[in-house]
């Protein structure tokens, strides 16, 4: 049986009056690889957030690797997003002024790694192809070479699940593809890809589709 | 580099380090001058310590006068006499011993020396390494080179045991003739050397070799007797007693004349001691302004910083930083900035503030003194820690600070914040404006005292203008008519109103009275020796006096042609107060209150045609407090006694001035710098604020000009408010400032050059601001 990593249920969030999600209800197991697809507005990102602890929800219940997440500490819920959780984001979100090699390695630093930090890095780089590029400033890289940046520091602790929020938004179709292929590969290594979209296109290339709209779950 | 980062150029570092720069020099300057502040306050703020004698029980008490003249003594500070020098007449010396004020011995190279009378008692150091003054404006050298022989110990010394032990002490009194010498080639006067208590003056005989003529004439020229008190542990030979005079070989006799009358006259004057310490806590109060404007940047700029790193720090977050993380890494941040702190603290500290201080006249507040270095340390540490709690706190404060603003964007809308920032606009340019404004009226006041009191080149110009009859101005200030008519009277001669000065003059200078007096000379001439007591006679000057007693003795003994010169001589070189009432033939309306003769330096056959009378309120005062009241008095007559001693002391103080005008200056530069690193960022975050709707402008055609404009024009409306409110500022100080300078102000021409300045400023921060949008991507400016 697959193990489940993300479980959430009857969960809701709202902002103010503004409820946001409402009664949602999903499950993650360890190896899937998962679409969040709905209109802009329909709560996905929010969803996302509560689930990489981004954010808090309102009620329900949301467990991750089998853990209540309401029951986490602050300390704990930054070491989960440090050694469990790898963030992809739209807009890449890298340290502007940090070279791309300081940019990856800034989880490990906080993950107190005692490894060879210079090799990891390296071999990250590597994997996504701009090996050359380590000393570069994310302003130098085009958003194809950034966007795989920011993938490499989302696998440089090896966490076992990836949330992406629409990886590919900001990206032209090649690009766009190219970090699809990768997230493809992670998932065949055995990484549980959580990903946002609303490109249908990009979602079929998951495993499952979660559909949300006006923050509840239509289909999955 | 790549394009957005050349274009845009609003990285945290780029931005921000000109005004870290000055954040550093401000935070620097304020903590070092705090720290002077910080001991100045309490001398300040405390009474000039004195020390009178408790009649009742015969036990001196030190304490001080408070603001109605109310005597509070010290606790525990009644000192016990432990001897007293009372065969000479008019001056008793006391030395004595409290646990309160050490004697401090000649190994920490300084001594102890007390004076007493009925009225007053003073206690001052005597450094080794330079001479010091008594009060009668003597000079005492106490060193290791020179010595002086002593061939006959005069009939007034004498020894007083004390009877609760077996220290001696040896009184000397008047040394007509000979040199006094404590050496250490003696050995019963090495431990007296360890333990000496000199009461000076002496004098140096004229009839020694050439050579120290030569020498010392120029140090003691014109000191009248002098009398020392030795304290030793065994009975002590006189004729093997030295005073150790200072290796003048070595010394620039003018300046440590200068020097030492400075340390003596400016620093005992309660008038200029509050004068320079006005000032120094006027600059004070401008550093604690900059301070304050610095740590108000420091504030703004951190949070700022954290404002704009806000998605930096989200990342963080997101790959798996701790809050404490965050507030780890910005006390790492600031942690260069502690440092550069603390070390241009010291710099400036160690190299201005503290040779300022040197100048500054709470040094001489021992008691009060904190140590300089342990108030520097801490107050170092204090505001290192606000640096600290600020960028500890600031991770949080900025997120909250953020949130604050979003939901006062929300509520208020954008124009609340906007308003905010505008407020703390006006009240930095208000601030520097009235810096500026007070900075100019200071050159303005310091110009003025610079071009009046230059020290002369050839202080001998001031002996001769002395001669001037120009003092007899002076007198006819201080003499009212009847005065004048009952001094005529007593002269036999005719009033005539104000020229009765010069009547006055001739009345002493005159046939009768110099002839009585010339044959009283002509006597003591026989008696002595002409060659020695032209130099004696000579040397009665700058401060003899003469009580109303010994006047009126002096006018009998003149009568009746019985006036033996050395009873002159005692009494010229004793300050007596005298009253009134005892001199009838002068009189005074303010019967009770003392009256002071003095006898200035005439012709070599005692010409009395300077009399100075002066009134003093207080019973009680210090001699030299009174003397330099005299000398400072503004009044015409006096600056014929402006001679080197006035001179140097107005150069001392012109100089105290110009440096702390210079500071000043320093300081409004430093200002204009912090407010123009505060627009430069004020305007980047216009800029960054209003990116997309800039971006636009430019795409649509807007010329780069129009970006200055907008900017300008905010920051113009600015100015306009600061100045309204400055002008206020400044007119409510006005009176306060006047005060300190000591001079009417004026407001319309500083305030106008200090508005000038402070627009200026503004928009040339403004237009370099603007002037990175010319190179701008508008790409990316449409990006945001």
């Amino acid at each position: 049986m697959q193990s489940t990593i993300v479980n959430v249920t009857n969960l809701s969030k709202s902002f103010g009056k503004e409820s946001v999600l409402h009664n949602i209800d999903f499950e993650i197991h360890r190896g899937d690889f998962v679409a969040i697809k709905g209109p802009s507005g329909s709560g996905k990102s929010t969803l996302l957030s509560i689930i990489g602890l981004l954010e808090n929800y309102s009620s329900g219940k949301v467990s991750l690797f089998g853990d209540d997440v309401s029951t986490f500490s602050e300390q704990k819920k930054s070491t989960f997003r440090n050694k469990k959780i790898g963030w992809i984001f739209q807009n890449f979100n890298l340290i502007g002024d940090m070279t791309i090699s300081d940019n990856i390695t800034l989880p490990l630093k906080y993950a107190k790694s005692k490894n060879d930090t210079k090799i990891i890095v390296s071999k990250a780089l590597e994997n996504v192809g701009l090996a050359a590029k380590a000393n570069s400033y994310p302003a130098q890289l085009s958003g194809g070479q950034q966007q795989r940046v920011a993938i490499a520091r989302a696998l440089i602790t090896s966490p076992d699940l990836i949330l992406a929020d629409e990886p590919t938004g900001s990206l032209d179709s090649a690009n766009g593809e190219k970090v699809m292929s990768l997230l493809r590969e992670l998932n065949k290594q055995g990484k549980t890809v959580l990903m946002i979209t609303h490109d249908d296109e990009i979602a079929q290339q998951a495993n499952r589709i979660i559909t949300i709209t006006d923050g509840c779950v239509q289909k999955q | 580099m790549s394009d957005s980062i050349v274009s845009y150029g609003l990285k945290k570092w780029q931005d921000i380090r000109v005004l870290w720069l000055c954040i550093v020099i401000g935070i620097s300057l304020f903590v070092s001058f705090l720290t002077i502040g910080l001991q100045v306050l309490p001398a300040i703020q405390s009474p000039i310590p004195t020390w009178v004698k408790d009649k009742d029980s015969h036990y001196l008490t030190i304490g001080r006068k408070n603001s109605v003249g109310e005597f509070a003594p010290i606790s525990g500070s009644q000192l016990k006499p432990l001897y007293t020098a009372a065969s000479i007449d008019a001056v008793a010396t006391i030395g004595f011993r409290t646990t309160n004020f050490k004697l401090p011995t000649l190994q920490e190279k300084k001594l102890e020396v007390a004076y007493v009378d009925q009225n007053f008692i003073k206690l001052s150091t005597l450094s080794s390494s330079i001479a010091d003054y008594d009060q009668f404006g003597n000079m005492a050298y106490v060193s290791e080179d020179i010595w002086l022989k002593l061939n006959k110990l005069p009939a007034t010394s004498r020894r007083i045991t004390h009877s609760n032990s077996n220290i001696s002490y040896l009184v000397i009194g008047e040394i007509p003739k000979g040199l006094l010498k404590v050496g250490k080639n003696y050995p019963d006067i090495l431990l007296a050397q360890s333990q000496l208590i000199y009461t000076l003056p002496f004098r140096i005989a004229a009839d020694k070799s050439p050579e120290y003529k030569a020498k010392f004439t120029t140090i003691l020229e014109g000191f009248p007797v002098y009398y020392a008190l030795i304290k030793s542990t065994s009975p002590v030979d006189p004729s093997r007693v030295h005073l150790i005079l200072n290796d003048y070989k070595n010394s620039n006799f003018k300046e440590i004349k200068k020097e030492i009358w400075i340390t003596e006259h400016v620093e005992f004057s309660p008038k200029l001691r509050n004068a320079i310490n006005q000032q120094c806590l006027f600059v004070l109060s401008l550093i604690i302004i900059l301070g304050f404007i610095s740590y108000f940047n420091l504030f703004g700029a951190t949070t700022n910083q954290l404002l704009n790193r806000h998605e930096e720090f989200k990342i963080r977050m997101v790959v798996g930083a701790t809050k404490r993380n965050l507030i780890k890494l910005c006390c790492i941040e600031q942690l260069p900035m502690l440092f550069t702190i603390t070390l241009t603290s010291f710099l400036i500290y160690f190299s201005l503030v503290e040779s300022l201080a040197q100048q500054a006249t709470y040094q001489q507040y021992f008691p009060y003194r904190i140590s300089a270095n342990s108030v520097l340390w801490l107050t170092i540490l204090f505001f290192n820690l606000i640096v600290i709690i600020l960028c500890t706190v600031a991770p949080l404060l900025g997120v909250r600070t953020n949130q604050l603003f979003n939901r006062m964007s929300a509520k208020f809308g954008n124009r609340s914040i906007s308003n905010i920032q505008n407020i703390i606009a006006v009240i930095q340019i208000s601030f520097t404006i009235l810096i500026i404004t007070i900075t100019i009226n200071m050159y303005l006041e310091a110009m003025k005292h610079r071009q009046e009191f230059s020290f002369p080149s050839n202080i001998s110009e001031y002996s001769i203008s002395l001669n001037k009859p120009t003092s007899v101005n002076f007198i006819h200030k201080l003499l009212t008519n009847d005065e004048l008519k009952k001094s005529a009277a007593w002269a036999d001669q005719p009033f005539i109103g104000n020229s009765q000065l010069i009547a006055t003059a001739r009345l002493i200078n005159g046939s009768e009275i110099t002839s009585r007096i010339k044959f009283v000379s002509n006597d003591y001439f026989s008696t002595i020796g002409a060659s020695v007591q032209y130099h004696e006679l000579e040397n009665v000057f700058k401060g003899a006096v003469l009580n109303a007693s010994a006047l009126r003795q002096l006018n009998t003994q003149v009568n009746n042609q019985q006036l033996h010169i050395s009873t002159l001589l005692k009494s010229y070189s004793l300050p007596i107060i005298g009253r009134v009432q005892d001199l009838p033939h002068i009189g005074n309306k303010h019967t009770n209150q003392p009256v002071i003769y003095i006898f200035f330096k005439q012709d070599p056959d005692i010409s009395l045609k300077n009399i100075f009378v002066y009134h003093e309120e207080q019973s009680d005062f210090l001699f030299k407090e009174y003397l330099i009241n005299l000398l400072d008095d503004s009044i015409e007559g006096v600056k014929v006694l402006k001679h080197e001693k006035v001179q140097s002391q107005l150069e001392k103080r012109n100089h105290i001035q110009i440096t702390l005008l210079n500071l000043s200056t320093l300081i409004t530069a430093i200002v204009l710098c912090l407010l123009s690193a505060s627009f430069y960022i004020q305007n980047n975050k216009n800029i960054i604020h209003n990116k997309l709707r800039f971006g636009i402008m430019r795409a649509v055609g807007a010329p780069h000009s129009i970006f200055y404009k907008i900017l300008a024009k905010k920051n113009n409306q600015l100015l306009v408010v600061s100045s309204v409110l400055s002008l206020i500022i400044v007119l409510a100080t006005k009176s306060e400032i006047e005060k300190m300078l000591e001079s009417s102000v004026s407001i319309l021409l500083p305030f106008s050059i200090a508005t000038i300045i402070a627009c200026f400023i503004i928009n040339i921060s403004t237009l370099i601001s603007t002037f990175k949008l010319k190179y701008a991507s508008v790409k990316a400016m449409l990006e945001t």
